[in-house]
């Protein structure tokens, strides 16, 4: 249980962090942002391209949603495109948050192996996404573009990792599998129920997604809401 | 000349009287109690009679002299000085004491938290069986990292009251020699800290922040550990004091 704790406790420090650096000012908040996006960046590239091959001898492709989100979102962060800042950091939002969400619930069965400064890294990397997401999209409305970007990077990236599953390592212990191929269903009803129940969990699934982005009204649909509940 | 303590006494009080001497039963007072120690320490009172000067000398000693303004005025300054600065130094000394032992304590509750409770790479080995579950120990070294920058701030304030009581006393010289030079007179310093209204926030923030992740850490990290062990008397699953 102490690191289902040990999740809470660092998912409300990032919760105040960003409620800090919302306060403070944006060239300072933009300046800890670019420094986390680098960080993020450069970090993962050392550990894909040489930690890996080199140090542990084993090839590791990024399959996972975070894992993609490590390079994309501080990449287009970074490239700072106009029009292409808004969905990769809400979709790095969505994997910083599904990630604390799963740690708090379920970590002690998930990782309770995994070795510290596995689990420390993972929180910086999870962390960074979740900071920067929740802190883009408080200044930048999101547009149905945005969404429907959202939505097809993440068509993409299940696409994807379904095709990478052969060359992947230990691909049963991904939770990305476990999600799309509906194993977390699998592991708790029993086999007779699956015939109906895994359907069921991908329409529920598609149902979470969609809610979840639909979470993030545009900004004019908002004020009209808004605008709507006062008079 | 062979005297008993009342004959002594007498003499004595008889002389002061003479001398309009002020506080004669204080000094009176005083000198009972010498010839009590002293017998007790086996001399007899004629002894202790033949220690002392003769009454009278000893009143016309303990009369006060006519001193002239000048010389009361600057008796009375000298002692002005000189309490001031033994409560200046007692003040200076509690703080930097108290300066000194809060960033002694930062650093030891930094050190331990890092090394009995976080050691992320098991680079201490030999530190962490202290907590059997590596999680519950490590939200336990979370939380004396955070009472250490809750000591550390504390240390910060006592920093700048150790500057502001040295500023106080700067000004009162100052004020001392400018009132003896007929010089203008400053208004006196409060002993409270100068801290600008910003860093005083940013210390009041850091001070309720880590109070807050110091109290979050310790409650999770008891009660995950308690959870692991299933009691909450977690020492005993552990064998701290066996």
């Amino acid at each position: 249980m102490g690191i289902n704790a040990m999740s809470l406790v660092v998912f409300s420090a990032l919760n105040l962090l960003v409620h800090g650096l919302g306060r403070c000012r944006e060239e300072r908040a933009k300046g800890l942002l670019k420094v986390l996006w680098i960080v993020l960046l450069f970090g993962n590239l050392i550990r894909y391209v040489f930690v890996y091959p080199v140090i542990v001898g084993e090839v590791h492709i990024p399959i996972e949603y975070s894992t993609v989100a490590y390079f994309l979102v501080p990449a287009m962060m970074l490239w700072n495109k106009k029009g292409h800042v808004v969905w990769p950091a809400l979709y790095g939002l969505i994997a910083g948050l599904l990630y604390f969400l799963t740690m708090i619930a379920a970590a002690n069965r998930l990782y309770a192996d995994a070795p510290p400064y596995d689990v420390y890294i993972s929180y910086f990397c999870h962390g960074t996404l979740y900071v920067n997401g929740l802190l883009v999209l408080r200044k930048n409305r999101v547009s149905d573009r945005d969404r429907a970007k959202t939505m097809l990077c993440l068509l993409i990236v299940s696409v994807r990792s379904l095709l990478l599953k052969k060359y992947a390592i230990d691909a049963d212990e991904l939770f990305i599998y476990d999600v799309l191929l509906g194993n977390v269903i699998r592991m708790v009803l029993p086999k007779s129920s699956w015939s109906f129940t895994v359907p069921l969990y991908y329409v529920a699934l598609n149902a979470l997604i969609l809610l979840t982005l639909r979470g993030f009204l545009p900004e004019k649909r908002r004020n009209r809401r808004g605008r709507g509940k006062k008079e | 000349m062979f005297m008993t303590k009342r004959e002594f006494l007498a003499r004595l009080s008889t002389a002061l009287d003479k001398n309009r001497y002020g506080d004669k039963n204080r000094l009176l007072h005083g000198y009972e109690a010498y010839f009590a120690q002293k017998v007790s320490d086996g001399y007899s009172e004629s002894e202790v009679c033949a220690l002392l000067q003769v009454p009278e000398t000893i009143a016309g000693s303990a009369s006060p002299k006519r001193l002239s303004r000048a010389e009361k005025a600057y008796l009375k300054l000298t002692v002005l000085l000189l309490r001031a600065l033994m409560g200046f130094l007692l003040l200076v000394m509690l703080l930097t004491g108290m300066l000194i032992i809060s960033v002694v304590l930062s650093l030891l509750y930094a050190g331990a938290g890092f090394l009995l409770g976080l050691n992320p790479f098991f680079m201490f080995r030999h530190f962490a069986p202290v907590f059997r579950d590596y999680w519950s120990g490590a939200l336990i070294g979370l939380s004396l990292i955070s009472l250490s920058a809750l000591t550390a701030a504390g240390g910060a304030y006592y920093l700048a009251l150790v500057r502001q009581s040295l500023a106080c006393f700067r000004r009162f010289i100052e004020n001392l020699l400018s009132a003896k030079k007929g010089g203008v007179l400053q208004p006196p310093l409060s002993l409270n800290p100068d801290i600008s209204r910003r860093a005083n926030r940013k210390l009041r923030s850091a001070c309720y922040l880590s109070l807050a992740f110091f109290a979050l850490c310790l409650v999770t990290g008891y009660f995950s550990a308690a959870l692991e062990v299933k009691s909450l008397l977690i020492w005993r699953a552990w064998n701290w004091f066996v």
